[in-house]
């Protein structure tokens, strides 16, 4: 069973904003589901390995490419004046 | 309308690829379903020119000419690429997905973006921040999910085929409650680059179609390896001569269940019986870690999601809150107005399954159990050549039903899991209708047999029509 200080913790952690309703009806889902996927305790696994992911080698040389979309990657931000702009990190001296 | 069907159009002049592409544009405008979130009819009618052209030139291609629809988790140029969320509500992709790019290349025509379940999260097409999409055969029912408006809108002929996605039955579930056929293949087989990810050791782009062979066509055309795309491989794209009389058929006891609807079961088995009429052999097999499927499933999606999904901040493209204090205030902002209910569910799920102190106890474990899962497979498939089972336990659901209790949504995709958790190709079709509603029964090949397994499937249809 998982408290609501753990909860919280967690919904911190994924950087998602709840409203208190969100939260009430999230929270009592999660117990729920929790209690369904617990099922795989049942399993001894001590001697089982992790599955592992084939994968075919991506590497390539490092040679820069002119790339074609370059442009249009610029297009889809929050553009101003051909430049991203984002949310200032560092808080300014008097706040 | 097959791909068949208008080929043979094509060919005899009945009609050109622009008259076709305006009739399906039309059809798209009047519906009512709910199927399409995007119409490019500007993009449709400059690819059908095109192919009208190459028409008259006397190019041939697979697919040349044909009208498709597109999950909108899947990236066209230049057109809006919202995965049914607010959270891309107005983004536009800067590029075409590798499936797209081939099927430009064979001259098919794209007719739009098609609804869906946020993120490709559910079973029901309920939570697309675009509107539900109703079930073709009663509007009051789900079409299923989270492919929804791909499964719809093939069944009601507004595409002749449609792409779709499957993590964890997303195609399939939606195809059988919609009476189409629905193709998730081998993990690998298809590139994923330009698929929006949910959870990338699961995900798989599949078709939807009105029949085995639009299946086959589709398959040929959009799979094979991809360099952009690690995890993608070489496919077999001849299909090799099969014996129908020796092929031997797995009916997996676990896959009958408590819980599945007693008119389903009866349904499927009367089909394995035609089979067995008709000398096929027929064996029960076991596959003893099924009922772990659903939750090492919730476990690995969920903890795969939430890791991708953190991509979504509004710093770069994206939903944008204007009024925030700083940057963590603008993460939570933008996605907690961005996301809708069930992506959030999922995505605190993944976090917990990652987080300190839990991460070997789920995650770890249920990576293990997978494994399990899989061994099952490969060592039925020593036995069997295709394994038989119903796609889901369940009629379409009515809209609304299963909102209050997420669990018993989850259990639509009970049947359907373990071919994502094992990377095994699968497929549902038709196979009749119980008060009027479509039964899917699904197959189950080996890895990278996937047109083995179409060509069992081509003959099975036979049988059961």
């Amino acid at each position: 069973m998982i408290e609501k200080d753990e909860f919280n913790k967690i919904t911190n952690l994924a950087r998602i904003f709840l409203t208190e309703e969100e939260k009430d009806v999230i929270f009592n889902d999660f117990f729920k589901i929790i209690n369904y996927v617990d099922k795989i305790k049942e399993v001894k696994t001590d001697k089982v390995s992790l599955k592992e992911i084939n994968t075919s080698s991506s590497l390539r040389n490092d040679n820069a490419i002119k790339s074609e979309n370059g442009i249009d990657l610029v297009k889809s931000f929050n553009n101003k004046e051909g430049f991203l702009k984002v949310n200032r990190v560092i808080k300014k001296k008097n706040e | 309308m097959t791909i068949k069907d208008i080929r043979e159009g094509l060919n005899k002049n009945d009609f050109s690829v622009v008259e076709i592409t305006n009739f399906f544009i039309d059809k798209i405008k009047k519906d009512k379903s709910g199927s399409f979130i995007t119409i490019s009819e500007k993009l449709a009618l400059e690819l059908a020119n095109n192919s009208d052209k190459d028409i008259s030139l006397g190019i041939k291609k697979d697919l040349l000419g044909i009208p498709f629809g597109i999950k909108d988790n899947i990236a066209v140029k230049n057109v809006l690429y919202t995965a049914g969320s607010k959270m891309l509500e107005n983004h536009k992709s800067c590029y075409d997905a590798e499936v797209i790019e081939k099927l430009k290349k064979n001259g098919s025509v794209i007719l739009g973006k098609l609804n869906m379940d946020e993120f490709a999260m559910g079973s029901s097409n309920e939570s697309s921040f675009f509107g539900n999409v109703s079930n073709p055969h009663d509007p009051e029912r789900v079409a299923g999910g989270s492919s929804g408006g791909s499964a719809a809108s093939v069944a009601l002929g507004l595409s002749v085929f449609s792409l779709g996605s499957d993590t964890g039955g997303s195609i399939r579930q939606p195809a059988s409650f919609c009476g189409v056929v629905g193709l998730k293949p081998t993990y690998g087989s298809v590139s994923r680059r330009g698929l929006i990810s949910l959870a990338s050791s699961l995900d798989q782009i599949g078709s939807l179609t009105k029949n085995i062979d639009d299946s086959i066509s589709v398959f040929k055309v959009i799979s094979g390896r991809d360099p952009l795309d690690s995890t993608s491989k070489e496919t077999d794209k001849k299909i090799k001569e099969i014996d129908f009389s020796k092929i031997k058929i797995g009916v997996p006891k676990e896959y009958f269940i408590d819980g599945i609807d007693p008119r389903i079961e009866k349904m499927i088995k009367d089909c394995i019986d035609k089979l067995y009429k008709k000398g096929i052999e027929i064996k029960e097999i076991s596959l003893p870690h099924t009922k772990y499927a659903l939750p090492v499933y919730y476990i690995i999606m969920s903890s795969e999601a939430s890791t991708n999904l953190s991509r979504y901040d509004g710093l770069r493209y994206g939903f944008n809150k204007k009024e925030k204090k700083d940057i963590i205030d603008c993460y939570f902002n933008n996605r907690g107005d961005g996301f809708g209910l069930e992506v959030k569910r999922r995505i605190i799920l993944g976090t917990y399954c990652l987080s300190s102190g839990y991460k070997d106890a789920y995650y770890n474990k249920a990576m293990k159990i997978r494994n399990l899962i899989e061994n099952d497979f490969n060592d039925a498939f020593k036995e069997v050549d295709i394994i038989i089972s119903p796609t889901c336990p369940e009629l379409p659901f009515k809209i609304g039903e299963k909102n209050i209790n997420p669990v018993s949504m989850y259990l639509s995709d009970i049947l359907t899991v373990t071919a994502n958790l094992s990377g095994i190709p699968a497929i549902s079709m038709p196979c009749g209708k119980i008060n009027n509603l479509p039964v899917g029964i699904q197959l189950m090949g080996n890895k990278f047999e996937d047109l083995k397994m179409l060509e069992i499937a081509k003959y099975f249809e036979k049988i059961w029509k």
